[in-house]
């Protein structure tokens, strides 16, 4: 590669891993905060918060999936990694690259199938209980999540083939 | 069709593929293929797999061990440990397994716990004396109290599958914990004694006191969420965000051992966290949905409906299948896969709900460092071992796990004591 493009390509994924992080800190943030509130309030103002609930549901789930995208670029996936650990490195390699774009395509059709499920929402008004969003907002994070993982998973099987640049983690798990 | 299901699956399983896709990917194929239920459900089943409100209860918990654990705690209470434990026969060792129980009751996860107390412990029982392949085996088997020992993610699945009460759960989870770790504690013991490693210090009561004080905070952190929950003041999720709110002011104002910049770096780790554990939890709930409508999952009832009149020979079979299914699935996802049948032949044969609960959470831990897959062999190597002298250390603590397995089978009073007495 260029470094021309693989300059920009860092800075994508910078870009990326930025908004990744962001959005799961301030969800979880969001969610802890509302709970809390809706428990103080209750306590001292005998006052229940009815939507405290949902927000602090979604927030998490939507979490979750966006969460899922900084794990497949970190390789922080839950696996079973027994050929990792006895085949020789070169083809432990091959199979690395083989697992992550299994993933990689997985993660693609199901985004599309989260697409078609999202547009099928669209069409109906329904609407959350207490929040009273539109459900397929409240969808629209698994066609979004599930294309950025696939877009991860894709990336992490490339680094690791690559491994000399194997890109630095920027947020690290362990 | 179930033997290229089942096949798919393995295929999956051996490539190393992340586990949520192995168990998603076999379910959207085999819908599009093979019926005509359309493919979307899937979708709708892996988010409503998680938007359950006693799940929540799973990202707090794990947010406030990690700022609990970065935030010094961990090291006091393995000082603590330490100050109590060190001067036994095979003290070292049971230093060990003492703060994985404490630690275990502060972040309720298994890897978690290997990693936190391995750190410190590996390089001081190397000095002492013991052979890797055992310190590794101890760490990964005593790392497994993190599901038995409440707040249990596990537990919390279990739940929120069942409908069982979460708080019941917790207050069964202390009984058989202690039981389970004793066994381990009186391993270390026997090691010690038979390869004549030698006593490493004296009782020291100022020690222990400065100890006990220095760490109070911390064992403070699980009473107030049991007391919380029991006394009503709040449910299990709610105790959870409240255990975030203390850690943070325990962490931040009282041991000032934690900066604003170090939360915000533990709250994004607990997401990623979180996501790893949650995203398969989402994806088990679709694939078990998948099981029931295709008709794979009557194989697995006919398979236990053979034993309904007879709870002895009922728990050994659903110990050995959850065994099993432990040595290639995670823990949350035999819950939610399997527990749906094993449940109704549970409940047919008169087996109390919440001892079923804490039987397979003891199950799933001991599936936790098994080999071929158990989950904590591969943490393990994260430690510097390699996979084969985590083989050969879990030996000794497997059989020594069964042995707590089979107590905590039979005789359910272990578990059923303390719940009594508050339900």
């Amino acid at each position: 590669m260029t470094p021309l493009i693989s300059k920009s390509f860092a800075r994508l994924d910078r870009a990326m891993s930025l908004l990744e992080v962001t959005v799961v800190t301030v969800l979880l943030v969001v969610s802890v905060t509302i709970v809390v509130v809706d428990i103080l309030s209750r306590i001292l103002l005998g006052v229940s918060i009815s939507w405290a609930s949902e927000l602090a549901r979604y927030a998490i789930v939507w979490m979750v999936f966006v969460g899922g995208s900084i794990g497949a670029r970190n390789g922080a996936h839950i696996s079973i990694d027994i050929l990792g650990e006895t085949l020789p490195p070169h083809i432990a390699r091959l199979v690395l690259l083989i697992s992550s774009l299994t993933a990689s395509v997985s993660c693609a059709v199901i985004s599309f199938l989260g697409y078609q499920l999202m547009s099928r929402m669209m069409m109906f008004t329904q609407k959350s209980p207490s929040l009273e969003i539109p459900m397929w907002m409240v969808y629209a994070v698994i066609p979004a999540a599930f294309a950025l993982m696939s877009i991860r998973f894709a990336q992490a099987g490339i680094a690791a083939e690559m491994s000399e640049r194997r890109l630095n983690l920027a947020t690290s798990t362990g | 069709m179930p033997t290229l299901f089942a096949g798919t699956l393995g295929v999956l399983i051996v490539l190393g593929v992340p586990i949520f896709i192995t168990l998603l990917l076999p379910v959207v194929i085999f819908l599009v293929v093979f019926t005509d239920t359309p493919a979307l459900l899937v979708i709708q089943r892996l988010f409503s797999g998680i938007d359950k409100f006693p799940l929540m209860a799973i990202p707090f918990f794990i947010l406030a061990g990690n700022i609990m654990a970065q935030g010094g705690l961990s090291k006091r209470l393995i000082r603590l440990a330490n100050a109590f434990v060190s001067p036994f026969s095979g003290g070292l060792a049971m230093t060990a397994v003492a703060s994985s129980m404490f630690f275990a009751a502060i972040s309720g996860s298994s890897p978690a716990t290997v990693i936190a107390v391995g750190k410190v412990m590996m390089p001081a029982m190397a000095k002492q004396g013991y052979p890797r392949s055992f310190t590794i085996g101890l760490l990964m088997s005593a790392g497994s109290l993190g599901i038995i020992i409440p707040p249990s993610i596990f537990m919390i699945v279990y739940g929120a599958v069942t409908g069982v009460s979460i708080g019941a759960l917790f207050l069964a989870g202390i009984g058989a914990g202690l039981i389970y770790g004793i066994v381990f504690l009186i391993v270390c013991f026997g090691y010690a004694r038979i390869h004549g490693i030698k006593r490493s210090a004296q009782w020291d009561k100022a020690e222990m006191l400065a100890a006990g004080r220095d760490s109070l905070w911390g064992l403070a952190a699980p009473l107030i969420i049991l007391g919380g929950i029991y006394g009503g003041l709040f449910t299990p999720t709610e105790a959870a965000a409240v255990a975030v709110v203390y850690a943070t002011l325990v962490t931040m104002v009282i041991y000032r051992e934690m900066s604003l910049r170090e939360l915000l770096q533990c709250t994004v780790q607990s997401a990623i966290t979180t996501a790893q554990v949650m995203i398969i939890i989402a994806a088990a709930s679709a694939f078990a949905w998948y099981l029931t409508t295709s008709g794979f999952a009557n194989g697995i009832s006919g398979l236990l409906s053979g034993f309904s009149d007879d709870p002895v020979k009922l728990l050994l079979a659903i110990n050995v299948i959850v065994i099993i299914a432990g040595m290639v699935l995670d823990p949350n996802s035999i819950i939610i896969i399997l527990v749906p049948f094993i449940a109704v032949v549970a409940t047919q044969a008169g087996i109390d709900p919440i001892h079923l609960g804490i039987v397979l959470s003891v199950n799933a831990a001991i599936g936790m460092f098994t080999p071929p897959f158990g989950l904590n062999l591969f943490v393990a190597t994260g430690l510097g071992a390699t996979y084969r002298e985590a083989i050969t250390g879990s030996a000794p603590f497997i059989t020594a796990a069964l042995v707590a397995l089979m107590l905590i089978t039979y005789v359910p009073a272990i578990s059923l004591w303390l719940p009594s007495l508050v339900y």
